[in-house]
């Protein structure tokens, strides 16, 4: 090899020289792609993915010319890499993981798209379960997106269950039909505390919003004592056939309560 | 490549390799978006089984480009999978865990379906012991599923008991009120050998204990209620109660600070029962305890 008989200090010079060539083409290339979103409107993912694929390309031709440089020996760099190798896949456990939780969501079917569900502190209406994560719509129209992996550790509640019909069908492809029939039924539960005031007089006003909010939400809200503390806690039931109709009029129906009571 | 003689020189093949990544990830975003847009029917399941079979198929795309582009040899790819196996076994190993909690739960049977728990903040009647996830009902009678790794790793509270097991401790010395509840649940011990199977196979000396903590605002009227009268209200409140459940509800007070603290322990022969009363119990108490707050708005 032509380095063959460069000295030590020669070497230890070319590496950080190269570093720095590196870190400056870097700098320069960063600043080119910087141009071209500008006047192209690239974006701004596609950019980032770009950055970050030029920087572990740089990084891999840095070493590459290290390895060169300081003349390794070929099982030295087989046993860096084994090294490395070994690293990098401990490292990506957490992703597969996540990936794996995926799958295994979407065959135990705790929850399917488009069900009002409650994971761990997190509530929402579910709209895309995808490999990485899950991704609720939030009561205040906010996507969130809980890992996959946080998923299967954490207690989940979900809103929707299937009505199971009461009158059996005597026909027997119509019981098949029904046992494919998903049709489902929302029914959220959260929890409000009223001031102490006389009994009568509390369930009078929430009977009043109930009925207000019985054409919204196609069935009649109802409400069931809780606790007792600084406030008298009732559990609210609020039940309908679709679970966007909930995620928009909870906060309002809960609003009209409490004008009721201050 | 087997189509050239030599190898492209590495900043090619980088060149190469970024673009096809950048195609494949364009390729899938546009489909995705199409799909969006295109299908406005809410078909939401298949939708959402179509955008992973994407990101799916994008995956083995990249892996596979990376293998072509970079003419990754089969021994390295062999020494990799190994190493990619063990990775996939490790987040396999979560899911696992979930299936052998399950099969454990069943086999020592901390709890059965049926039973009423307590696991954390959650609380519920045990409908289904499944293989990932056991179903409760709660008291609001939402479906909870907790993980069955979850129930084991966590401090557990059975509120369903037998008297049978209750009897045996009670000879000991270890019982609070195995009298009382003997007496309301008329239970007879069984003379001779069969009359105790029959016995021990039927579950006709279950019953349940819910307790929970409520907070009075005594302070509410002026002058405070007394806690005397609480305590005579609550005594009417619980022999009302006794007809309706079958047992007699017990209380017991705690701290003061602000308001009295006071622990309600509602017993039933079924979890059932206490889930369908609860509310109505809690209305009935607050009538009668604060009944100078009922007079004064009314």
């Amino acid at each position: 090899m032509i380095l063959d008989n460069i000295s030590t200090q020669g070497i230890f010079l070319i590496v950080v020289i190269s570093l720095g060539l590196l870190y400056i083409f870097n700098k320069i290339l960063l600043f080119l792609l910087t141009r071209v979103v500008d006047s192209k409107q690239l974006p701004a993912d596609l950019f980032n993915a770009i950055k970050v694929l030029t920087r572990f390309a740089l990084a891999m031709v840095w070493i590459y010319i290290t390895i060169v440089v300081l003349n390794l020996a070929e099982s030295t760099v087989i046993g860096l890499s084994v090294i490395l190798g070994s690293v990098l896949s401990f490292a990506s456990i957490y992703t597969i993981q996540n990936f794996v939780s995926g799958l295994y969501i979407l065959t135990t079917e705790p929850f399917s798209v488009n069900d009002l569900v409650r994971i761990g502190a997190s509530e929402g209406v579910v709209i895309e379960i995808s490999l990485n994560y899950t991704r609720l719509l939030n009561f205040d129209g906010m996507v969130e997106s809980i890992p996959n992996k946080k998923i299967l550790g954490s207690s989940i509640i979900n809103y929707d269950q299937p009505i199971t019909s009461t009158s059996k069908s005597e026909n027997f492809i119509d019981s098949i039909k029904q046992q494919f029939d998903d049709t489902e039924v929302t029914k959220y539960t959260f929890v409000w505390g009223t001031p102490l005031i006389d009994y009568r007089n509390i369930i009078d006003r929430l009977d009043s919003i109930c009925e207000e909010y019985q054409d919204i939400f196609g069935y009649r809200p109802t409400y069931l004592p809780y606790t007792i503390n600084h406030r008298f806690e009732f559990s609210f039931i609020l039940k309908a056939d679709d679970p966007m109709t909930i995620l928009r009029h909870k906060t309002d129906f809960l609003d009209k309560i409490s004008l009721q009571f201050h | 490549m087997w189509y050239v003689d030599t190898s492209p020189p590495l900043i090619l093949k980088i060149l190469l390799f970024t673009i096809t990544i950048s195609l494949i990830w364009l390729g899938g975003r546009l489909l995705k978006r199409r799909l969006d847009k295109r299908s406005t029917r809410r078909n939401f399941e298949a939708k959402n089984l179509v955008k992973l079979l994407i990101s799916t198929a994008q995956l083995i795309l990249v892996i596979l480009a990376t293998l072509f582009i970079f003419e990754v040899e089969s021994t390295t790819f062999l020494s990799f999978s190994a190493l990619i196996g063990t990775t996939i076994g490790f987040g396999l190993a979560v899911a696992v865990g979930n299936v052998v909690a399950g099969f454990y739960l069943i086999g020592v049977r901390p709890f059965g379906i049926g039973d009423f728990i307590q696991v954390g903040s959650i609380e519920g009647i045990v409908t289904e012991i499944g293989l990932n996830y056991t179903k409760l009902i709660g008291m609001d009678s939402t479906v909870i599923l907790v993980p069955n790794k979850t129930l084991l790793d966590a401090k557990l509270l059975n509120c369903t008991m037998r008297l049978r097991e209750l009897e045996g401790r009670s000879q000991v010395g270890h019982d609070l009120d195995f009298d009382q509840l003997a007496s309301e649940l008329s239970y007879r011990d069984g003379k001779g050998f069969f009359q105790e199977f029959k016995q021990e196979l039927s579950e006709s000396d279950e019953f349940t204990k819910y307790s929970f903590q409520i907070q009075l605002k005594l302070n509410i009227v002026s002058p405070d209620i007394a806690l005397s009268s609480v305590v005579e209200r609550m005594d009417a409140l619980c022999k009302r109660w006794k007809k309706q459940l079958g047992f007699m509800p017990r209380y017991y007070f705690g701290k003061n600070i602000f308001r009295q603290d006071m622990q309600v322990i509602l017993v039933a022969s079924e979890p059932i029962t206490l889930v369908h009363n609860h509310g109505a119990f809690l209305a009935d108490l607050y009538q009668s305890v604060f009944a100078e707050l009922q007079e004064v708005t009314t």
